[in-house]
């Protein structure tokens, strides 16, 4: 008895000492940019291509993705961008809550991405998946330097090509109809 | 050693077993949260309206019949009555396209999957069933999902369009084509 009660008393002093430290650490990690003017229109893109309401426009996914093409933030929004029919467009904060789930999906392996100025995108798991280099319900959606991929991997690097983003959104491309068989 | 061998006998029971016994619990859950049939409705093309066809009809049972596409088409946003006789007309990535048949008595359509097997994503509209007209055309594409219901469920929330209607009603009904 001698023995444990002071041994019980180090370990819990030791533990509450331990959380403690744990509470008041900030940890930082290298984050790319989540200016509207860097990150929008990736968010863009993102919403367009992954985020419907059958894919990542769903609060149940690890990878949430925001916008009035399919999950809205504000509760009195509805999933449509038109305000003709009570729609209206993605909001600055619908960009910043798909910023938060993105970044924050692997924040350890964003940093490092960053770090080396976008320079190995595949080491994020979101990045495998759209390049169909790990499984994913979805399918390829993206090759490795078109540009969607490009788009993305700009904004990782720090310099967003804004010119292809707005190439990006176009996908995906469905045929056009052929004029001969009608 | 016969205790090895026993051990290993049973495992390889177990194993050759387990996979007949388990099915999918989240599909389960899906099936199960739909509730029973309307007793007034036999199972058929007019039963469950509004409700996500392939969650019975998808693959996973409990439904033989199979569909790629399902759902239930209502007249005016905001309203129960149902859309009779307009088509569904699915594009698939692919480029190629089917036209549903009309809109059956209680406003449901599908697509069997022996019959059409869109690639998906897919892009659709309310056609006049001859394709010369456009009534709505859906804003956003499907992605993977073939049930109208499960993005198109009543009320329009924020992680819900609305029912899908054939004509817009006043603003405030609810609902996106």
């Amino acid at each position: 008895v001698k023995i444990a009660c002071p041994l019980a008393l180090f370990v819990a002093v030791t533990l509450a000492a331990g959380c403690s430290g744990v509470q008041q650490e900030q940890i930082g990690i290298d984050a790319p940019s989540d200016s509207e003017q860097e990150f929008g229109p990736v968010a863009d893109y993102l919403e367009h291509r992954c985020g419907s309401l059958d894919c990542h426009g769903q609060v149940g996914r690890n990878l949430r993705i925001w916008g009035c093409e399919g999950m809205r933030l504000d509760p009195t929004d509805i999933p449509s961008c038109n305000r003709l029919i009570g729609g209206r467009p993605t909001t600055p904060q619908e960009h910043q809550a798909t910023y938060r789930s993105l970044v924050g999906l692997e924040p350890n392996v964003m940093s490092a991405v960053v770090e080396g100025h976008g320079q190995d995108p595949e080491l994020l798991t979101f990045m495998r998946k759209a390049t169909g280099l790990e499984s994913h319900a979805g399918g390829q959606l993206i090759a490795i330097g078109d540009d969607q991929y490009d788009c993305i991997v700009s904004w990782l690097a720090g310099n967003t090509d804004l010119a292809e983003c707005t190439n990006a959104i176009s996908n995906p491309k469905f045929p056009m109809p052929d004029a001969s068989s009608e | 050693m016969v205790t090895v061998v026993r051990v290993w006998i049973g495992a390889l029971a177990a194993a050759s077993v387990a996979p007949l016994a388990c099915g999918n619990p989240v599909h389960d859950g899906i099936v199960d949260g739909l509730g029973p049939e309307n007793p007034n409705v036999p199972p058929g093309p007019l039963h469950r309206p509004g409700e996500p066809c392939l969650a019975c009809h998808g693959g996973e049972g409990p439904a033989s019949v199979q569909f790629s596409v399902g759902g239930t088409v209502y007249a005016v946003r905001g309203q129960s009555r149902p859309a009779v006789g307009p088509c569904v007309q699915i594009e698939d990535i692919a480029g190629r396209y089917w036209t549903s048949a009309p809109t059956n008595t209680v406003g449901n359509f599908f697509v069997n999957e022996s019959d059409f097997a869109p690639d998906f994503p897919i892009r659709m509209a309310l056609v006049s069933c001859d394709a010369g007209t456009i009534f709505q055309q859906m804003q956003t594409l499907a992605a993977r999902d073939g049930s109208c219901a499960d993005c198109h469920s009543d009320p329009a929330s924020p992680t819900s369009a609305g029912p899908v209607y054939l004509a817009l009603g006043e603003l405030g009904d609810g609902g996106t084509p």
